[in-house]
């Protein structure tokens, strides 16, 4: 059992009638990680979250929270873990203040103790004059918020965030963005499944792409790069010379590929970018080129998402 | 222990506190111990205050029926005939008192579940450190104790009222049986204790409250046969069939725990709810 990790799993998996929901997880999250969990709708992401935070039992494998066994010491892990679940689900018909009271006294907080967390929460959402509202009455950000600050009350060494900022307007899920990150900075695990793959991008250190199993794990970059060769884009002034240019390019050593794409634009494909760029751009002026402006070519988290998830 | 930091406790304020802004459950709670209690204490009230009533008067019983109920209750021989009537209707409507911890309970039951189905908050309290057994407790004696202490309340005063308004032979002959007393005692908790276990048993597949309402309704039916019993003179509740009654509805209590167990894991919660 990797003992120093926050999150640990292997091989774990779930059925469901005997169905497969689940299949063979291998995990290893470090403390203060933000990890993405992407994957499509009935992929299972929710299920393998609900097996980490101790919520239903794995059919197979073993799992790990903070060195606690899922299935062992499941009141002591749900004690360390805090839930968003995908809806705020949250008691309408009481003000936000009488909900984050309930859960936290559930949590074991005193109430002096709930008093200073509840205001530092509801002040930073902004919430502190309404918290005497019913939360019926509020909008789906404003719940959204008194959703994640439940979550946090207990101050959890491990956060599952599922689908945070589903349904928000940007300004909201901005705000849980930056928040996101301000409970990274405290040295809290989070785990987040999502769809939003820029979300992801933005806030994952690393992330898993999941249809039933792991189908990758990385870094957003390390995704990228491992599905897409690393490519630079050449722009010139002149784009009569790009054919011509091309054929330069191509005879760069190392390189792999070098096409005209678009006027006054040249892709080449290079294996190591850093090393060959000067002896790409080299070659290239030799040939007269005036060159405007030369990048790595990025493709997005979700390019590769969807290329594994077709695959 | 920390009363305020008792996972039971803190659900039971919880559901209380929900239970009181859902018009629906605190309609149920004030209707039903209003008409339950309005009915018993409106008859003594009535049948004091119109005299010319055909109940004060005796009427609407031929002499066959008063025989054979005097039969039934010799010590009521030498009373007026009309007292001995109006004994007779107003104590044949106990019954009532037992559809208070039926009805409540079961209509508190159904939306507590149910509401936290339609706020999606299951998911939110299971990821709690509360364990299934506190959640259960907690639920049912949210649900079950008001429809307990309005049984109760409700019973008492109807004693009171009585106890004014009725004459002493009659009272004590026929209104302070030991038999009633024994079932408010016994047979109102346990059968609060049926109408929550049937309430969280029934809403656990339903996703409708008037729906649930409608399947766990079925529960009342025992009692209104009682009631047309009494009204009728086929049954009196005696001692013995109070307690056989009782220990009727315990066993159900018991066996509808087991189901209710089984059904409050937190895995069945969130995978087999619907």
């Amino acid at each position: 059992m990797a003992t120093q990790a926050a999150i640990a799993a292997q091989g774990l998996g779930k059925l469901f009638d005997g169905r497969p929901a689940v299949e063979d997880v291998d995990l290893a999250i470090a403390p203060g990680e933000v990890f993405g969990f992407l994957g499509p709708n009935g992929a299972g992401k929710t299920t393998t979250m609900r097996m980490l935070a101790a919520l239903i039992a794995p059919s197979s494998g073993e799992a790990w929270i903070d060195g606690l066994a899922v299935g062992e010491d499941d009141d002591a892990i749900r004690r360390r873990v805090g839930l968003l679940t995908e809806s705020p689900g949250l008691y309408e018909s009481l003000s936000a203040e009488a909900n984050l009271r309930f859960f936290g006294r559930l949590y074991g907080l005193s109430d002096a103790t709930l008093s200073t967390a509840l205001e530092r929460y509801l002040r930073r959402f902004d919430l502190w004059e309404r918290r005497a509202d019913r939360v019926g009455g509020f909008s789906k950000g404003m719940k959204q918020k008194v959703a994640l600050i439940r979550a946090l009350l207990h101050r959890p060494a491990v956060v599952f965030l599922d689908e945070p900022t589903a349904g928000l307007d940007p300004e909201s899920a901005q705000v849980v963005h930056e928040f996101i990150r301000e409970i990274q900075s405290e040295g809290r695990t989070i785990f987040l499944c999502t769809h939003n793959l820029d979300e992801a991008e933005r806030l994952c250190d690393r992330v898993a792409i999941f249809r039933r199993r792991i189908i990758r794990l990385g870094s957003p970059t390390e995704l990228r790069r491992s599905l897409f060769a690393r490519q630079m884009e050449v722009i010139v002034a002149d784009p009569t010379q790009v054919a011509h240019l091309a054929t330069v390019a191509g005879a760069v050593p190392g390189c792999i590929e070098a096409r005209a794409d678009g006027p006054g634009r040249l892709i080449v494909g290079l294996p190591d970018p850093d090393a060959q760029t000067p002896a790409l751009v080299a070659a290239l002026v030799g040939a007269g080129a005036a060159i405007r402006r030369v990048a790595e070519v990025e493709h997005s988290l979700e390019s590769a998402y969807l290329e594994l998830i077709q695959q | 222990m920390n009363l305020s930091l008792n996972p039971i406790w803190i659900l039971m304020q919880k559901e209380v506190a929900t239970s009181l802004r859902s018009r629906m459950a605190l309609a149920t709670l004030v209707i039903t111990t209003l008409v339950f209690i309005g009915i018993p204490i409106g008859l003594i009230v009535g049948t004091n205050l119109l005299p010319g009533a055909g109940l004060t008067k005796g009427r609407g019983i031929d002499d066959t029926t008063l025989q054979s109920l005097l039969l039934a209750y010799p010590s009521l021989a030498g009373l007026p005939k009309n007292q001995v009537v109006q004994g007779l209707v107003v104590s044949g409507m106990q019954p009532l008192f037992l559809l208070i911890p039926l009805l409540t309970p079961l209509t508190l039951a159904i939306y507590s579940i149910i509401g936290e189905k339609q706020t999606r908050s299951l998911e939110a309290l299971l990821a709690t450190p509360i364990t299934t057994r506190d959640l259960l407790l907690g639920k049912c004696l949210a649900a079950a104790l008001p429809g307990v202490i309005s049984a109760w309340v409700s019973y008492g005063l109807f004693l009171v009222v009585a106890v004014a308004l009725v004459p002493r032979a009659i009272f004590t002959q026929l209104l302070l049986q030991p038999a009633w007393l024994l079932a408010m005692l016994l047979i109102v908790p346990a059968a609060a204790a049926l109408a929550v276990l049937v309430g969280l048993i029934v809403s656990a597949r339903a996703s409708d409250p008037q729906a649930a309402q409608q399947v766990g309704g079925l529960i009342v039916l025992p009692v209104i046969g009682l009631l047309l019993g009494q009204v009728t003179g086929v049954v009196r509740l005696s001692v013995p069939i109070t307690l056989l009654a009782a220990a009727v509805v315990l066993a159900l209590d018991t066996g509808l725990l087991t189901v209710a167990v089984r059904l409050f894991g937190r895995e069945t919660i969130l995978t087999r709810w619907k």
